[in-house]
């Protein structure tokens, strides 16, 4: 198996206050990973570290085998960022940023009209980015850290204010990247997003990391299994899933030719992160 | 380093500052105001003179072949009292009769001057008739003078230093704020603003590093410090004395005040600190310029430490016509350079990642 991020009992403190502590995980080739807390929980600086942008207190990061700390020359033609603010050159137009960009990296100027086209941002490319909206600032975001092709692209919260239709525009992107092999590292508070996006998806609460697995697995892990039942006469039945007797159980009930509606009361990735990291601020 | 990504990162800040009111503000400042004072104040500038001569005298045809001064003939002295009461004319001059004759034969001919004030221009006025005087005879003190300052009360005591004329001190005024103003303020301004709008972090995620970041914003300094004198000098008439040493000293300015701006940009925490303290620094920094050319002042001795102390003296040197003597300030200004340089590398080496 081939990874493409890894971390290491990656650990990182401000002085007294512990940010991130003991954190290991690896994320595959090709994988969109969601990685999930509240605010302050320490996605932001676990980002920073992977991306070389900080030193970690202790522990190691790779990012395709070269070392985030010591090697960061070496990852930077590799990884893309878009963090969590929109850092952009607002007075200068989307193509002009892009260029900027594209001439630290080397690249060719046709790449910019390549991957304005990718971001459905040609018909606006030559105005100024004061003048665009959010999701379009967005968009040039990813585009910038898509710019130089790079193999895994680390997204800060790419969503957060983003109307829905934005949303989906960017969420759409990602998977096509994924397709393309590209690793894609995700920090978000939407949880719906993360179950719909990602492949796996890690919870971190006061720096630690609580639960991490599919949100299929976690939400059959951590969430409740059961049947909720409606009969024809209006009653209620709930009928819990967790053994044979319960699911015999059910295939009796269907049989009985009283039942009006069937709903699976399987948990959502919400109500899971809720039940780890606590329900602040969870969304 | 890399030269690409350097003059990559100078042509962005370039685009970006000329689009940012503020700082556009600070890199045309001083040229609106040389223009300023050039279009509104420039006539006043010139030095009028009133000559009252029963004969004819080659001191007012001489005078007359010099830039800036402007004379006029009167038939009487009552006339001529009336023209500086009305401040038509700052110095009134009552040569004797044969003047030149008396002149040329030693016989110490009298000339009477009437200052209209104790101002700095007929002061000036007083000094440039009597140096003429001086050229017309082999003798020390050819004349005999008396001088009436007709309102004593007016401007008394600020006086430049003898070998300036005021254009010449506004000229050097405007260049020393141009360069200051683009390296001490400009230059700071892009480095903090970077760090605040988190421009900074997607720069040192590409391949560039902050040595890159920081000598793309010098080069912006020193370009449009340079830009910046240069229409200074196009307004204020063209460049006087020698213009290749002229040249290389506002260069090496341009250059040791940007890279005092990098120092600064990289100590300053934010951009409320720079601005409450980058005003002290600009007025630090023009004060050679302000005070270090006026007349001899116990101030002076004072303003030698300054980085700017060096760049005034060599352009007054080199204004003034005494071009041989500014080598040594321009080998200063370039000892600075090299040693601001050595401060902006430990700064840069504090931006290291945490």
């Amino acid at each position: 198996m081939e990874f493409m991020i890894e971390a290491y009992k990656l650990s990182k403190n401000y002085g007294k206050n512990m940010a991130v502590c003991d954190i290991s995980f690896s994320v595959q080739k090709g994988e969109i990973f969601g990685f999930l807390g509240h605010n302050g929980a320490g996605k932001t600086t676990t980002i920073r570290m992977l991306t070389g942008q900080i030193y970690p207190t202790s522990g190691f990061c790779n990012i395709a085998g070269y070392d985030s700390t010591k090697e960061q020359e070496l990852i930077k033609p590799i990884i893309g960022v878009v963090s969590d603010t929109q850092n952009l050159y607002e007075r200068m137009t989307g193509k002009e940023n892009l260029i900027l960009f594209a001439d630290l990296y080397g690249i060719k100027k046709n790449r910019v009209q390549e991957i304005l086209a990718l971001i459905q941002l040609q018909h606006r490319s030559k105005e100024k980015v004061e003048t665009y909206s959010n999701g379009m600032k967005q968009r040039l975001l990813i585009a910038r850290a898509l710019l130089h092709k790079p193999e895994a692209i680390f997204l800060d919260e790419p969503t957060r204010g983003l109307d829905p239709t934005s949303a989906r525009e960017i969420r759409e992107t990602l998977k096509e990247l994924a397709t393309s092999g590209v690793t894609v590292f995700i920090t978000t508070h939407n949880m719906e997003e993360a179950d719909t996006l990602c492949q796996r998806v890690a919870f971190i609460k006061k720096g630690k990391l609580v639960a991490m697995d599919s949100p299929q697995n976690l939400k059959i892990q951590h969430g409740q299994r059961s049947l909720l039942i409606t009969l024809l006469n209006g009653d209620k039945r709930m009928i819990p899933l967790f053994n044979e007797n319960d699911v015999q159980e059910a295939i009796r009930a269907f049989g009985s030719g009283e039942i009006q509606t069937i709903h699976s009361q399987e948990a959502s990735l919400e109500d899971v992160f809720v039940r780890l990291a606590g329900n602040e601020e969870a969304k | 380093m890399s030269i690409r990504r350097i003059f990559a990162l100078a042509w962005k800040d370039m685009v970006d500052s000329v689009r940012t009111p503020r700082l556009m503000v600070i890199i045309i400042t001083p040229l609106i105001v040389s223009l300023f004072i050039q279009i509104f104040f420039g006539d006043k500038m010139t030095l009028r003179l009133g000559f009252f001569s029963p004969t004819s005298t080659q001191i007012v045809s001489t005078l007359e072949q010099v830039d800036l001064v402007q004379i006029e003939i009167f038939d009487s002295l009552d006339n001529l009292i009336d023209a500086i009461n009305n401040k038509k004319v700052i110095v009134g001059v009552v040569l004797q009769e044969d003047f030149d004759r008396l002149l040329s034969n030693n016989e110490f001919p009298e000339v009477d001057f009437y200052l209209a004030d104790n101002s700095q221009e007929a002061q000036m006025g007083l000094s440039l008739v009597q140096q003429t005087i001086q050229a017309f005879s082999p003798v020390s003190l050819p004349i005999k003078t008396s001088i009436t300052i007709l309102e004593p009360d007016i401007l008394p005591g600020i006086s430049l230093r003898g070998d300036l004329s005021i254009d010449q001190y506004a000229l050097i005024l405007w260049l020393v704020m141009g360069m200051v103003g683009n390296g001490v303020m400009l230059v700071p301004t892009l480095i903090v603003d970077e760090r605040e709008r988190k421009t900074l972090d997607a720069l040192l995620l590409s391949p560039a590093s902050y040595s890159d970041v920081a000598a793309g914003k010098a080069i912006v300094g020193v370009i449009y410090s340079l830009v910046s004198s240069s229409l200074i000098l196009l307004v204020q008439g063209g460049i006087p004395g020698n213009y290749l040493l002229l040249a290389a000293l506002i260069f090496g300015g341009s250059l040791s005040l940007s890279l005092l701006g990098l120092l600064i940009g990289n100590l300053a925490k934010n951009l409320h600190a720079l601005n409450s303290y980058g005003g002290l620094f600009v007025f630090l920094l023009i004060f050679p310029a302000v005070i270090g050319l006026l007349g001899p002042n116990p101030i002076i001795q004072y303003l030698q430490f300054l980085p700017t102390y060096p760049i005034v003296q060599g352009i007054v040197q080199i204004v003034s016509g005494q071009a041989e003597k500014a080598w040594p300030s321009l080998f200063m200004v370039l000892g600075q350079c090299l040693l601001i340089s050595v401060a902006v590398v430990w700064s840069l080496s504090r931006y290291k990642r945490k």
